[in-house]
């Protein structure tokens, strides 16, 4: 049986049996997957306390060529981020994260640049020091992450006839049409959002900006509530889903 | 060969308890087959009698055949302590320590977002009604040290901080018995956070 070697995020585990667990991870290299750790739950494991969600870790499995459940051999802590749990928003804010990637990510297809933006995002979620600043890393991430699945949002030009931006009249972003859409496209409809020009540039610039540079572009309270109603807008209209991590973080939020 | 209907049936029931697949199922069916008529009546009797006479204590969530529970109704108990933890069985796990002479509240769970188990779903809101009744003193959270578990209690001490009650977690460190080389780089951390003077 071959032996895999890789670099992975720990999504979550679950129980099995009355020592070992099922986790669920996501590798650089071979995507989201899942492996037995034998005896993990066990005081004196080498696994204790390695396989941990939101862990980077250095992974070592094996298992059948496409299996659909692998075995864990060995796991090292690469990158661990012990403050996401000392603040419950940080704490509800990756798991959104965990769950973009089961939900956007089949088992077993490999994306490099959806690891690259996860693995990223937990770092800079973990040295955050405000609600502000978290809500813009999320939202950073939500483009980055969709991008990276095929879904980059249209800002240059017309999501419908390509033509080059700015368009006629106020700029429109149309959710399903997946970016800005011109007056002659349709940009009228119900549900379209009308964005400020600032909102469209900074929107741009999202698109084009890497993590490295992220950390610089600050947004003003007022355009990252534009930029947020935007991009979840945009990324309920690709996933199709509803996020039960967000719905627990809105609620945490209130309180 | 067909199996027989009663065959499957118990098969397929045994296969729905936790860690137990087709084959242990097959299994224990056929030792219960061989182990004759008095083994299976005993069974089933004491199946019987766990879903007749065992309940969960209103108090404290833990498992039970009176209600309250004896650790809840018991005079010599120190009542001005209460340990959380995650789920019934902890309890048996704190008792046989034979340290610990408080009482106890099982949360049945820990906040879960990506199985979508918010703060609604735990006993949290119970134990704050334990909390008026004003004679405790401290809350020792006692979840498991997962993620999961250091996000519940935060939860719960964030729930406590306005109530004048003591909160505490328990500790977290190196093992007894153990060795350092194999401690995790995590574990280690805690340890040195939570040291305590000799």
């Amino acid at each position: 049986m071959p032996l895999y070697k890789d670099e992975a995020i720990i999504l979550r585990h679950y129980d099995l049996g009355d020592a070992d667990r099922i986790i669920s991870f996501f590798a650089r290299r071979y995507g989201r997957m899942r492996a037995v750790a034998k005896g993990s739950r066990k005081l004196k494991s080498r696994f204790a306390g390695r396989l941990e969600p939101f862990h980077v870790i250095s992974i070592t499995f094996f298992g059948r060529e496409n299996a659909e459940l692998f075995k864990l051999s060995g796991a090292e802590i690469i990158r661990a981020h012990p403050s996401l749990s000392d603040n419950l928003e940080k704490f509800y804010r990756a798991c959104y994260l965990n769950e973009a990637v089961e939900t956007g990510l089949r088992e077993g297809d490999p994306n490099g640049a959806a690891f690259h933006a996860v693995a990223q995002t937990l770092q800079r979620l973990a040295d955050s020091s405000s609600p502000m600043e978290r809500e813009w890393i999320t939202r950073f991430f939500d483009v980055k992450f969709l991008s990276a699945l095929g879904y980059r949002p249209s800002m240059g030009h017309c999501a419908v006839c390509r033509k080059e931006w700015p368009g006629n009249g106020n700029p429109v972003f149309d959710p399903a049409r997946g970016g800005l859409v011109c007056r002659a496209c349709g940009g009228k409809q119900n549900n379209v959002i009308s964005l400020s020009s600032g909102a469209v540039k900074f929107l741009n610039r999202i698109t084009s900006t890497g993590f490295d540079k992220a950390a610089r572009l600050k947004p003003s309270p007022q355009l990252m509530d534009e930029i947020s109603r935007t991009v979840i807008a945009f990324r309920n209209a690709r996933l199709q889903t509803v996020f039960r991590t967000e719905q627990l973080l809105h609620s945490s939020l209130k309180e | 060969m067909e199996s027989s209907q009663t065959l499957l049936k118990l098969t397929a029931e045994l296969q729905k308890l936790p860690g137990i697949g087709r084959k242990t199922a097959e299994r224990l069916v056929y030792f219960l087959l061989k182990s004759g008529d008095e083994q299976v009546k005993k069974l089933a009797q004491a199946l019987d009698e766990l879903s007749e006479k065992v309940i969960l204590c209103r108090e404290c969530g833990g498992i039970t055949e009176t209600d309250p529970c004896p650790v809840c109704s018991s005079e010599k108990r120190d009542r001005s302590l209460i340990l959380v933890v995650e789920q019934p069985l902890d309890i048996a796990i704190f008792e046989r320590t034979k340290n610990y002479n408080g009482l106890y509240h099982v949360l049945m769970g820990t906040l879960s977002p990506l199985n979508g188990i918010g703060p609604d779903d735990l006993r949290i809101g119970k134990l704050m009604g334990r909390l008026e009744k004003g004679d405790v003193k401290e809350v020792i959270i006692a979840t498991n040290p997962t993620m999961d578990g250091e996000a519940t209690a935060l939860y719960i001490s964030k729930k406590l901080k306005g109530i004048d009650v003591k909160t505490s977690r328990i500790a977290r460190g190196v093992p007894v018995g153990s060795d350092l080389e194999f401690v995790d780089e995590i574990t280690l951390m805690k340890s040195l956070e939570g040291r305590l003077a000799i």
